[in-house]
């Protein structure tokens, strides 16, 4: 038999092989040897089908895990532009309660920056001349002074901060009724001048501002006693004063002037 | 390479089918193995005797029918279709590369695999519409041809079966 003819014998062979099995399954359904014969492939298929479905399950969960990563995100944020809006809102009423408490015109300003003279410690306010900001008037906090109008210009005031060496205000002590002067020293504490050493200062107590300078309301909180030092044979105690309020906190603020 | 290779060959080529076909994209392995089998026998047969005879064409028909047999029954389908269709690939590839083409490049490879690809689909597409009752869907099986026909071209470029032995 020649080559051409086995080959053609081979494939004849292949095909009517196929065509019988189909033949004789074609019209059948689940015949009991087809079961018997699947039977490992079956569980081999499902096998692999379980493996594709981890895998999908997988890959699902891998795309769920990046979303909520992604809104965890998103959420913090968000969060933190709500707290901030929590923050101005208790701000505002603390202010409101001021203007509610005090007898004195109350203009409330916005800090919108430090001051740029690099030898003074100031900040700049939203307001100025055509709002009706005048030099000296002293700018609060619903905690306390923070310092006190030096310059105005037409939309914007610059305020000398407590802190600064060249600040001072006529102040009292709240219980004893003291009375005294108060300075910036350059750091975070102030400095309470003209105490004579005999009068007791307990490290604690609330300074206020006396009115008796003309420029500042009476009354303003300023701070508490931090440290009193009878020392140093001098006319005076050194005493210094820590600021109810913290200039680098100040947000919102209202300029105080005596009616 | 003896028959354990072309076991485990062929059970790494399921399993990488079955598992790419359910999660990524439907592959047709089986029809690169049984091609890449047919040409192996081809040459065996070439290089023992001086002439392949009907030895490789025999063999490779033969490992194609057990192949599209272990398909068929994997796959639930009508058992027949699989074994026509790799039995046919086998049979054809173990000619083609005895008499027809003896050195395998990258042009080669890919036409080849496009032809046999083709061809398996024509196989079931046959038996499908003589035998079966469920309905075809040309937009589907179309784009299902065309890639396994290109990602098996793909491979046909990138494979060297120089080496590669039956026995």
């Amino acid at each position: 038999m020649g080559k051409a003819r086995k080959r053609l014998l081979i494939a004849i062979v292949l095909v009517l092989v196929s065509l019988l099995l189909l033949t004789y399954q074609h019209g059948r359904s689940g015949s009991g040897s087809r079961s018997i014969l699947t039977l490992p492939f079956d569980a081999l298929n499902a096998l692999l089908a379980q493996t594709g479905r981890t895998m999908q399950e997988w890959r699902t969960a891998l795309e769920e895990n990046r979303k909520l990563k992604s809104d965890v995100v998103r959420l913090l944020i968000e969060q933190q532009v709500h707290q901030e809006v929590l923050n101005e809102n208790r701000r505002l009423r603390e202010l409101l309660s001021l203007k509610q408490s005090t007898r004195d015109r109350l203009l409330f300003v916005n800090v919108i920056g430090r001051g740029y003279d690099r030898m003074v410690t100031s900040i700049v306010i939203d307001k100025g001349e055509r709002d009706g900001v005048e030099k000296d008037m002293a700018l609060v906090t619903p905690r306390g002074l923070v310092g006190k109008v030096t310059a105005v210009r037409g939309s914007f005031s610059d305020v000398l901060l407590l802190r600064d060496p060249s600040f001072s205000a006529a102040v009292r002590l709240q219980q004893s009724r003291q009375e005294g002067i108060i300075s910036g020293a350059g750091g975070r504490l102030l400095t309470l001048k003209y105490i004579a050493p005999e009068e007791p200062v307990p490290v604690g107590e609330a300074v206020v501002t006396s009115g008796l300078d003309g420029i500042f309301p009476e009354g303003i909180p300023v701070g508490t006693i931090a440290t009193v030092s009878r020392g140093g044979g001098g006319f005076f105690q050194a005493i210094e004063v820590l600021p109810f309020q913290d200039d680098a906190k100040v947000e919102e603020a209202a300029l105080m002037s005596r009616r | 390479m003896n028959p354990l290779f072309w076991a485990m060959l062929t059970g790494l080529a399921f399993v990488v089918q079955a598992v790419a076909s359910t999660v990524l994209i439907p592959l047709n392995l089986t029809v690169v193995l049984v091609v890449l089998f047919g040409r192996a026998s081809a040459h065996h047969h070439t290089e023992q005797r001086g002439f392949s005879g009907v030895r490789a064409e025999f063999t490779a028909a033969g490992f194609g029918l057990s192949v599209g047999l272990f398909e068929d029954l994997i796959s639930g389908a009508l058992v027949g279709s699989g074994m026509l269709s790799k039995g046919l690939t086998g049979f054809l590839s173990a000619m083609i590369f005895s008499d027809v083409l003896f050195r395998w490049t990258p042009v080669f490879g890919a036409a080849a695999m496009i032809a046999f690809t083709g061809l398996d689909w024509l196989c079931l597409l046959g038996v499908r519409a003589f035998f079966a009752t469920s309905p075809l869907l040309p937009g589907a099986m179309i784009q299902a041809v065309v890639l396994q026909a290109v990602l098996n071209a793909m491979i046909g470029m990138a494979l060297r079966p120089g080496r590669l032995r039956i026995a």
